[in-house]
């Protein structure tokens, strides 16, 4: 019923994966300070997987990245695996649209995601938070993710061109 | 690109992703509907887990260390005329201090012996280098590189070089969760100024904690100094915390973003009085 086969493993989806829990990491180090806000990088990293990926593997390690986070943030458990399946059911999901749509359109459907994402997360922490989340250091959070990835994405745009064949590739 | 086939497969396939990316969403939602968030189960296993990535996050940590070592150089390079004309100016201030700063010692020494009080040995410190920075919009934590091999036990007062951060939650083999002070979840005891107010720092996730359940007509005015007051005995009495702000907020002494190293104080446990050793331990108190 499912692909699983081994063999038709993408080394693309790997560099991704890797990418994905290294972007995971990284944030407690690079960009994030005791403010609590962070650029969701591995948003992006979680974009590409979830259009180039098929199969099984990819969402259960998508998942279980996002128990990772769940332990390196202190959120609850289940909340990073819930807004990363979600945002990569919504990624695998749509893949047709993503890879017809022109550099803007493109852009703009991962700031949708990334804003259905952070909804998610403000949607958890009320209902299991209560008044204990940061309201702040998420809308900061959301706000430097939403802004900061698609513009440096319209900046290699316009330094490296991707044409609209090579950019299905991805 | 595909025969109508293909086509059909790769939408199946893509399906299959989505689809259980789905049922992981469900998954995550019982997870988070009936795993307790401050189960011990899930605290030793967050902590198993971040112990694990540790190698990953402290080779991560190379480039983050070396930009901050190289702006940290530049920074002092920029300030060094300025504060070698400050150090300047704060040493003539000081030969006057430390006259009678030598005064103080000589009268202090004199009460001491009066009194035959015995100096504080219970309290010794361990040094840890703080290896990631965990803080989100849940939780405000760092891990330092210090555990349970190293004697790290939960509940330890932690300082930065200048004064109080927080406490150990969690403790792993080799690595500690540190909780900071500015964490919803932290309320330390503390004493507030020369009338030694008692009261409840508070954290809010924000960059200044506030003070809580201060008594009815309490005096706290601002640059009084916070001080830890060591009620409930995990915390030793009298680490500087920080200083009372025009809002009443606290300026914490040390600045939790500049966090590089930590001091995790232990603090020995004073034995009850010989007579009540043998009491069952709800009586001792």
């Amino acid at each position: 019923m499912f692909n699983t086969d081994i063999s038709k493993i993408d080394p693309f989806n790997i560099i991704l994966a890797c990418l994905f829990v290294v972007s995971i990491g990284a944030s407690k180090n690079v960009f994030v300070a005791a403010s609590g806000v962070e650029i969701g990088f591995y948003f992006l990293f979680l974009f590409f997987w979830g259009i180039r990926s098929e199969g099984i593997l990819a969402p259960i390690l998508v998942f279980l990245f996002g128990l990772l986070q769940d332990a390196l943030t202190g959120a609850a458990l289940g909340t990073w695996p819930l807004v990363f399946s979600v945002f990569f059911a919504l990624s695998s999901s749509q893949v047709q649209v993503i890879r017809q749509a022109a550099t803007g359109g493109f852009l703009f459907i991962f700031v949708i995601l990334v804003s259905v994402s952070y909804g998610l997360i403000l949607a958890t922490s009320f209902m299991f938070y209560r008044d204990e989340i940061d309201l702040s250091s998420l809308f900061w959070s959301f706000t430097l993710t939403a802004i900061i990835i698609p513009t440096l994405g319209l900046f290699i745009q316009r330094v490296l061109p991707l044409d609209s064949d090579r950019r299905t590739a991805l | 690109m595909f025969g109508s086939n293909g086509r059909l497969n790769n939408r199946r396939t893509i399906l299959n992703a989505a689809g259980i990316a789905l049922i992981s969403a469900a998954l995550s939602v019982l997870v988070l509907l009936f795993i307790p968030r401050d189960d011990p189960a899930v605290s030793a296993f967050r902590q198993a887990l971040s112990q694990f990535v540790m190698p990953i996050i402290r080779i991560l940590d190379l480039p983050g260390q070396g930009i901050d070592n190289a702006i940290e150089s530049l920074k002092s390079y920029q300030s060094l005329k300025f504060e070698n004309e400050q150090l300047k100016a704060d040493l003539e201030r000081l030969r006057g201090v430390e006259a009678a700063l030598i005064r103080q010692e000589l009268l202090g020494e004199r009460y001491r012996n009066l009194l035959a009080m015995p100096l504080d040995d219970r309290i010794s410190f361990l040094g840890a280098r703080v290896i990631a920075d965990t803080s989100s919009a849940f939780a405000r934590t760092i891990l330092a590189d210090a555990g349970a091999a190293q004697d790290v036990m939960v509940g330890q007062a932690v300082m930065g070089p200048r004064g109080f951060v927080g406490r150990v939650v969690t403790v792993g083999s080799e690595t500690s969760r540190i909780l900071l002070s500015i964490d919803f979840n932290s309320h330390i005891p503390v004493v507030i100024g020369k009338d030694r107010v008692r009261g409840v720092l508070s954290g809010g996730n924000q960059e200044q904690p506030r003070i809580d359940f201060l008594p009815k007509n309490a005096r706290v005015r601002e640059n009084d100094t916070v001080l830890t007051s060591g009620d409930g005995g995990q915390i030793p009495a009298g680490l500087l915390v920080g200083f009372i702000d025009a809002n009443g907020l606290v300026t914490l002494a040390q600045d939790p973003n500049e966090l590089h190293v930590v001091r995790i104080v232990s603090a020995r446990q004073p034995q009850p009085p010989e007579e009540l050793i043998g009491l069952p331990r709800d009586l001792q108190n």
